[in-house]
């Protein structure tokens, strides 16, 4: 085999490991994501619940806000994840007595 | 160079690029992740302890304490300051609180302040409620009465309701409040033959008094306080108020008690009668410590009554200034009877107080909705995600104190160590390769073993966002240079690659090892904090040692280069150190020469 084709090679093969790499990245840019809207999300709902006040629905259009006693768990799905990858990202918040 | 050479070196460049791009990622993420879990910490121990203020406004500081700390302990923090603000009332709680376990990046500390307010609103169906503090007898029966000073006279009242309450009614309930309630509801002339017939001179507080006696059925009665002075509510569209005992026409004088002499009025029931106020809410301000001189605090309640005459609470309200203050007073003053309002709302810390740090002012009212959560999955809402964690990082490191920083220098850290391998790796000349990763190694080991000397006598080094990435990405790289070292051992021709690239293999080993102490959190991908114990950073630090030995091993040239280096090193020092000495010396010489030559010069007479 020439160099040239040699070469040819492996850009095919530079090319689909670039894409693998390149497909991680976003997915780990998605947990992330997820993961920084959850605490965020979960900041916020805690902070209000211990206040009396009702968390708007603002806060829950994009994550699942359970409360169960003193827990507080905020669910945000993890946009496109791939197989074998977490499906969503949680937070948890004990609130006051 | 060749295209095949070009080829990889844009490939492998590519890879590095997206790789650093993923760190930057767990960089933002991580910061986001270990200072919101501390900051949550705090927010909660804050609302927690104000809870309990504004349940108990008189709640010990050691109960609110107690309330923040185990709330700051239940979400993964502990407290380490805990400070009433607001004197004499509090009227909020701060705290400050700190990551459980040492992180990676030191002590991560947030900071948090509720504030507490109330309201209160006296009832309008029932008479003013007095809290007695514990006074009996007389002083009671007075205390409950002087309470009412300020309420509209209405014949046959006996409640707001009713529009105020008459005479006999405010007998009525005085006695009622102190503990000795009357028969029925009693009418001056009922309380006339109740009573026990004295003469003037006997009269003592809390004894009654009566116009129209001398004709057997009294149409009016009052209670003397003492001092010449009648309490009573007097007639339609005056108020229930003092007057004096002389002026009043009373002809009937009663008692409905047992004597007890020497009995007389405080300074702040003197202060008030002469003002015409409610000496119990005077009584409440001084407790409190929102006023320190009765007399002018009466003063000032009189002024704001005749401005606020239908209600007492705006009246001391407008006399305080403060509504949330006003309603402390009205609860000292009326007991647990009036029913008091509160709100506890997170505020932001004292700019100038010396806390660690401050609280981020991450909520926003209701109405306008939670800071944006990035939504969708395509590359603009990818885009958006991480202007958001960058806003946010920018958020907390101009608002978190030195908390954020930190954990940047952290990140940071490990953010440099993967770029020092990945440099290694790009590097053509196999010698300098060596040298990078020897320096990596060298790195690791002090790193480790700082880590071990600072929480030797904790649970371990706690691993969070990008920390806890870097460990698993650590981790896996150790087992694979493990086994590659190991085939590299087993090729090695020369003796010396031989043990050197066998120490490397053994030192990656030990290394993965002490990672994998840590547990199976290092491994699920859910988990958010990792603990690596003593034991496995010693490890780690024998393995990063072995990883160093290893390569001088192989290497022996670099270690005659450090003696040689060493030894010019220690040369140049004795140079520059004994420079003045020798500098000195070699002046002396001179001159000395030179006066030698000035003496031979000098011509002798014989």
């Amino acid at each position: 085999m020439s160099e040239r084709g040699q070469a040819s090679v492996e850009l095919v093969a530079c090319a689909a490991l670039l894409a693998l790499v390149a497909v991680a990245a976003l997915q780990w840019l998605a947990v992330v994501r997820a993961h920084i809207a959850a605490e965020r999300l979960a900041d916020q709902a805690a902070v209000l619940t211990a206040e009396g006040r009702t968390v708007p629905a603002s806060l829950r259009a994009d994550a699942t806000i359970v409360r169960d006693g003193r827990r507080l768990t905020v669910r945000v799905p993890v946009a496109a994840a791939l197989p074998g990858m977490p499906r969503e990202q949680t937070a948890t918040a004990l609130l006051p007595r | 160079m060749s295209e095949r050479g070009q080829i990889s070196v844009a490939a492998c460049g590519l890879i590095v690029l997206l790789v650093l791009a993923g760190v930057l990622i767990g960089f933002l993420g991580g910061i986001d992740q270990s200072g919101a879990g501390v900051q949550r910490a705090a927010d909660m121990a804050a609302l927690a302890a104000g809870r309990a203020l504004a349940e108990d406004p008189s709640a010990s500081a050691a109960d609110l304490r107690r309330a923040a700390a185990d709330t700051a302990s239940e979400n993964g923090a502990r407290l380490v300051a805990f400070s009433e603000v607001g004197s004499p009332a509090p009227e909020a709680v701060e705290v400050r609180v700190a990551s459980a376990v040492a992180g990676q990046a030191g002590d991560v500390r947030a900071g948090a302040r509720a504030a507490v307010s109330y309201s209160a609103t006296l009832p309008t169906a029932t008479f003013r409620p007095v809290d007695l503090h514990g006074l009996g007898g007389r002083a009671a029966v007075v205390a409950a009465a002087a309470a009412q000073v300020g309420w509209p006279y209405v014949w046959g009242g006996e409640s707001r309701a009713e529009g105020g309450f008459d005479c006999s009614g405010l007998v009525d309930y005085a006695f009622d409040a102190a503990g000795m309630p009357l028969p029925g509801r009693p009418t001056a002339a009922t309380l006339w033959s109740l009573a026990q017939a004295i003469s003037p001179v006997e009269l003592e507080r809390g004894d009654l008094v009566f116009l129209g006696a001398s004709s057997g059925a009294p149409y009016h009665v009052g209670i003397y306080v003492g001092e010449g002075t009648v309490l009573s509510a007097p007639h339609t569209g005056a108020q229930v108020g003092y007057s004096p005992l002389a002026s009043g026409g009373w002809d009937g004088f009663g008692r409905l008690m047992p004597p007890e002499p020497g009995l007389r009025s405080d300074p702040v029931e003197q202060a008030t009668r002469a003002a015409g106020v409610p000496p119990h809410i005077i009584a409440a301000e001084l407790a409190l410590g929102l006023t320190h001189e009765a007399r002018s605090a009466a003063q000032s309640l009189a002024s704001a009554m005749a401005s606020h005459p239908e209600s007492l609470a705006d009246a001391v309200t407008a006399q305080i200034g403060d509504r949330s203050r006003a309603a402390l007073v009205l609860r000292w003053a009326s007991g647990p009877a009036l029913a008091m309002d509160s709100a506890v709302r997170l505020v932001p810390t004292d700019p100038d107080s010396s806390a660690v740090g401050t609280r981020v002012p991450s909520v926003p009212p209701p109405s306008a909705g939670g800071r944006r959560a990035a939504s969708g999955s395509s590359l603009l809402g990818h885009l958006g995600t991480a202007l958001d964690a960058g806003e946010r990082v920018a958020e907390q490191l101009g608002e978190r104190g030195r908390a954020v920083p930190l954990q940047a220098v952290g990140a940071i850290e490990h953010l440099s160590r993967f770029g020092l391998t990945g440099f290694g790796a790009v590097l053509p000349d196999p010698d300098w390769r060596d040298a990078a990763n020897l320096t990596g190694s060298v790195w690791d080991a002090t790193t480790a073993s700082a880590d071990l000397a600072r929480t030797a006598s904790t649970a371990g080094l706690e691993l969070a966002g990008i920390g806890l990435w870097a460990a698993r990405f650590s981790a896996l790289g150790g087992a694979l240079s493990a086994g590659l070292f190991g085939v590299q051992a087993y090729r090695a021709r020369r003796t010396r690659d031989r043990i050197g690239y066998g120490m490397m293999a053994a030192g990656s080993l030990v290394t993965t090892a002490g990672l994998a102490t840590a547990g199976g959190s290092l491994i699920a991908l859910g988990a958010t904090t990792s603990v690596v114990p003593p034991v496995g950073l010693g490890l780690m630090a024998v393995g990063a040692g072995l990883c160093a030995g290893g390569y001088l091993v192989r290497h022996p040239e670099w270690c005659r280069r450090a003696v040689d280096a060493g030894g010019a090193a220690l040369d140049l020092a004795w140079r520059a150190e004994t420079a003045p000495v020798r500098a000195a010396t070699s002046a002396g010489g001179a001159v000395a020469d030179r006066v030698r030559s000035l003496a031979s010069s000098i011509p002798t007479p014989w």
